[in-house]
């Protein structure tokens, strides 16, 4: 929103012609030489800004970008779809940066966007964000098992944020695995859904760990599964559904990316700076209060992840005929 | 009780009390009062116009600022009441009654410090009310699920329109608009792209703020052209500042000593119910004000009464109002239906959640209503002769501020010229409305609520497998309902019972 | 005038509920509440409300109440403005320049850039509208919007738009 934006204080007229198809791409050598602009897709204060903020912080902090300023500015709109068409077209411009999340694959699919997330140069995945299968502590499911049963016999009803998000595509994963029909409750916003099951109109949610943190550490709210491969840093206790027998593993990709086109060696180069973010007491403590996993994949075997995570996204989507 | 509600209290002080947040929250007050005094400005006008401004402060100052602003605005449109007989908004109407008649009568000095008082101490019963209520009422609407709440959000808007006045339809229809509006973009519930023709600047919605700056701010403005306010020599009561006859006498004071209480109270109820606010409250308090006096005929001829109880009732009336906006995330008047927009777009998220994941922020915005109130006490007593200075700028010289602050506001929400043009169509619409009894508060407030309307309305139905028995099978649902049908109801009931009673009386 | 606008808004409405008629579905494939299904009933809704008040207004115009045709006289011929004199005077002509500015304002914010645009706008308006006081019009067309540069592009860090000129 604020948009800190640079502001190009040279000489008059050719200012504003410079400002967007003139900027001289460095040589390689010598990056950085000029001012980054970290482009946040979504409006500040949600879970993408913070991650993106934390990252520039850091960076500044521990003087990673060569001395150089970063300007972050938000440009939200269309979930997502405004932010990263903007730093689409800067194709092979080094000085631009986003961080990805779940509308960074969801949107491609279900708007018509002028970009897909395979447009990108990728840095690397800096945290996962996986999924929490949530019940009210006075419930009668004390495992997945006892979910599993109950939903065999009685109709289930499950909420979860958003029609296409990854609350949906977690509970449709998981019915498909258990072989059981759930019906799904979508809610606009993580308070909603939060509500819905104290209210007791749903009997579970899948929910985003630091959507229902509060609700668990008040003991009203207990977690039965989660939904990534490995168990969390910061829940120990809640097993995965691999764990419990049920062979699903899907987690949000929070990393970096730049424009498409950019030359091997500046993604080296972030690579090996953002290796660094990730090793900094800072970094750690983002995670723990977030309650997010640091899972950390580099460079071209990002990109890979993406893809897989776009295409089962894209299956999950297909299966409940939210896309044709 | 008492120990919570103080420790709370110190809570939301240790929150609020910082230099920099007091200084933002004199601005606010400040900067609130004076667009206050813009003819037909009032809270909500006040607060999107300047949201804006807020942005470049971290999320805590810039909703302690807000909080100024509103009490701000809500006092600067008393002035014009008093002074010149027009109301900044709907709900300074009722202050107008006695406070003109005061200042004709050569008092309005002591109409203007009794009626700072007056909102000082509703505010103060507000803010405590408020802290009684919040938490409770918090916990209580964690029992609310989709169902319930689809039932209140319908109680709140059908209480905004019936109300309205006039003409019920305009009032509806008003609140339709909203909704069509709210519908633009991707469905929650569907993840289909709805109204948005193709155009990826849609997909996200129609950003509210833009619409209520809009409709509020330019269609305002309009409408006080087309009424020949730039053209009108501004007749003001005069004030004797430095004498004697500033200040209220003992009588004044001891006549109003019950009133103000009484009239706290009903501002605050009324201000509770989503959907009437402070308009409603301060009517209410006016006029059981005059029917409990025991000379009900000196109203509306300079009676301090009348003006004490509008005046604290709807200060009271803007903190109750700030109790569904905290516990349940629904605004209850135009201005809470402005900061609900402000707050989500600080990535908070009202609900009953809110105060239980953000209590620094809950607790901080209420201390800091209360230190608004304080603010604007010192504010007003010491700067009463300049605020009145600002009423005697030719209206032809606001005209720039107001269409300056409203374009270059919106454009550096998102840098946007698609919403920059959307603030001036929501301006003519905002002034057509404005100029044949519509109500665009009703549209801003259906347009925030229509979304959450229309996902909970669904929700209930995925819930309940299709069937609307979920609205009548849950305990609060069926009593929600049964509220629901009887204010229906209620006029039909009442004209079939006159009719009844004078067929009685002619037989 | 009243008239136009509530057949405006009832064609509005018309226009919307078959364009959200033609592009969504009422009820989805498995029986339920679909996309179209909350858009649906507000049109229905909308439809009605606004047909009753273009009845009510047919039935006022009728009777001589409004007169559908009266500002439109006034826009034509500036000696018709208004019924009367005095506190029912109205300025439609008035609005329509304001609307006309803030046109301009919009249009060309972009082009000229932020300051540039602001001051044009408000002196095109403070010479329509105060043309006796051209010193004061002039002074106050730059002070206003420098101040508000300085309040958003400097104070605020929102920076305005650029525009040929650089500033």
């Amino acid at each position: 929103m604020l948009a800190k934006k640079v502001k190009f204080i040279v000489s008059a007229a050719a200012v504003s012609v410079a400002a967007y198809s003139n900027v001289a791409i460095a040589d390689e050598s010598n990056y950085p030489s000029q001012t980054l602009n970290y482009i946040i897709a979504f409006g500040p204060g949600g879970g993408n800004d913070l991650m993106s903020r934390t990252v520039v912080e850091i960076l500044n902090d521990y003087d990673l970008f060569g001395g150089q300023n970063i300007v972050v500015e938000n440009r939200a709109g269309g979930s997502g779809a405004i932010g990263f068409s903007h730093v689409n077209r800067q194709h092979d411009n080094p000085y631009y940066a986003t961080s990805t999340s779940g509308n960074f694959i969801t949107t491609p699919l279900t708007a018509n966007t002028d970009w897909a997330p395979g447009d990108f140069t990728p840095i690397g995945l800096l945290a996962s964000d996986a999924m929490f299968l949530v019940v009210r502590e006075d419930s009668d499911y004390h495992s997945v098992d006892d979910f599993v049963e109950a939903a065999q016999s009685s109709r289930i009803i499950v909420g979860g944020t958003g029609s296409a998000g990854p609350s949906r595509v977690v509970a449709s994963l998981f019915a498909d695995e258990a072989g059981i029909s759930l019906e799904y409750v979508p809610a606009g916003t993580g308070g909603e859904m939060v509500t819905a099951l104290t209210s007791n109109s749903v009997q579970a949610i899948v929910a985003n760990p630091s959507e229902v943190a509060g609700q668990i550490a008040a003991g009203n709210f207990r977690a039965l599964a989660y939904s990534d491969g490995e168990r969390s840093d910061v829940y120990p206790d809640v097993p995965t559904f691999q764990e419990s027998g049920y062979d699903l593993s899907f987690s949000l990709p929070r990393g970096v990316v730049l424009p498409g086109g950019v030359d091997s060696e500046i993604q080296e180069w972030w690579i090996s700076a953002l290796k660094e973010v990730v090793e900094t007491e800072e970094w750690n403590n983002y995670l723990e209060t977030n309650s997010l996993s640091g899972t950390y994949i580099w460079g071209d075997e990002f990109g890979d992840y993406l893809s897989e995570t776009s295409e089962t996204f894209e299956q999950t989507l297909r299966n409940i005929g939210a896309i044709d | 009780m008492i120990e919570e509600l103080i420790a709370n209290l110190g809570f939301g002080m240790s929150v609020a009390v910082s230099p920099t947040n007091v200084f933002f929250l004199f601005v606010g007050a400040f900067v609130g009062m004076i667009v206050g005094l813009f003819p037909g400005f009032g809270p909500a006008a006040g607060i999107a116009v300047l949201v804006p401004m807020t942005f470049g402060l971290d999320p805590t100052t810039a909703i302690i600022m807000l909080a100024g602003i509103y009490y701000g605005s809500m006092y600067g449109g008393t002035i014009t009441s008093i002074l010149i007989n027009t109301p900044g908004e709907s709900a300074t109407v009722a202050s107008t009654l006695d406070g003109y008649p005061l200042a004709q009568k050569g008092r309005a000095g002591p109409a203007l410090v009794m009626q700072t008082f007056a909102s000082f101490i509703g505010g103060t019963i507000g803010v405590i009310l408020i802290c009684a209520l919040a938490p409770t009422l918090a916990e209580f609407a964690s029992s609310f699920g989709p169902s319930e709440y689809f039932l209140i959000i319908l109680f709140g808007l059908l209480l905004l329109t019936t109300m309205m006045g006039e003409n019920k339809f305009n009032g509806i229809v008003s609140a339709l608009l909203g909704f069509v509006i709210s519908m633009v973009g991707v469905d929650v519930i569907s993840g289909v792209q709805r109204f948005t023709f193709g155009s990826p600047e849609l997909i996200g919605g129609i950003y509210f703020v833009p619409i209520a700056i809009g409709l509020f701010g330019i269609g305002e403005l309009l409408h006080c052209i087309y009424i020949g306010q730039h053209k009108k020599m501004i007749e003001r009561a005069k004030v004797a500042f430095r004498s004697k006859d500033f200040w209220p006498t003992r009588k004044d004071y001891s006549e109003s000593k019950f009133t103000v209480f009484r009239g706290s109270f009903i501002g605050f109820i009324a201000g509770v119910l989503p959907g009437s606010g402070a308009t409603i409250g301060s009517i209410l308090g006016y006029s059981i004000e005059k029917k409990i006096a025991k000379d009900p005929e000196t109203f509306g001829k300079g009676e301090m009464r009348g003006l004490v109880a509008p005046e604290a009732a709807n200060n009271a009336a803007s903190s109750g109002a700030m109790v569904p906006l905290l516990s349940l995330g629904i605004p209850g008047s135009g201005a809470t239906a402005v900061l609900l927009g402000a707050f989500m777009m600080w990535g908070l998220q009202p609900g009953p959640m809110l105060i239980v994941n953000d209590p620094g922020f809950v607790w901080g915005l209420i201390a800091s209503m209360y230190l608004g109130n304080m603010v604007l006490i010192i504010l007003s007593i010491a700067a009463i002769p300049l605020f009145i200075k600002f009423l005697d700028i030719p209206y032809v010289y606001v005209i720039p501020v107001v269409v300056l602050l409203c374009v270059i506001g919106t454009y550096t929400l998102h840098f946007s010229m698609v919403e920059t043009w959307m603030l001036l169509v929501a301006g003519l619409l905002g002034f057509c409305m404005k100029l044949y009894g519509y109500s665009p508060a009703a549209t801003v407030l259906a347009l925030v609520l229509g979304s959450m309307a229309e996902e909970n309305l669904l929700q209930s139905l995925i819930i309940s497998d299709g069937s609307f028995a979920i609205f009548v099978d849950r305990p609060i649902s069926f009593i929600l309902s049964m509220i629901i049908v009887a204010v229906i109801a209620a006029p039909f009931a009442y004209r079939a019972f006159k009719k009844l009673s004078y067929s009685n009386g002619v037989t | 005038m009243r008239l136009w606008f509530s057949l405006f808004l009832f064609i509005a409405s018309v226009a919307y509920f078959i364009y959200g008629l033609n592009t969504l579905t009422f009820v989805s494939r498995i029986g339920r509440p679909g996309p179209g299904y909350f858009p649906g009933i507000v049109g229905v809704l909308l439809i009605l409300f606004t047909a009753l008040n273009v009845i009510k207004d047919l039935k006022a115009v009728k009777n001589n109440e409004i007169q559908p045709f009266r500002v439109m006289a006034m826009l034509l011929d500036r000696k018709a403005s208004g019924p009367g004199s005095g506190d029912d005077r109205s300025y439609p002509i008035d609005v329509v320049m304001v609307i006309l500015c803030i046109a301009l304002l919009i249009g060309s914010i972009t082009l000229l850039g932020g300051l540039l645009s602001m001051v044009v706008f408000m002196f095109v308006l403070l010479f329509a509208m105060n043309k006796r006081k051209l010193l004061v019009n002039v002074g106050y067309s730059i002070a206003l919007p420098v101040a508000l540069y300085l309040l958003f592009d400097v104070l605020l860090n929102a920076s305005l738009p650029r525009g040929v000129l650089g500033i």
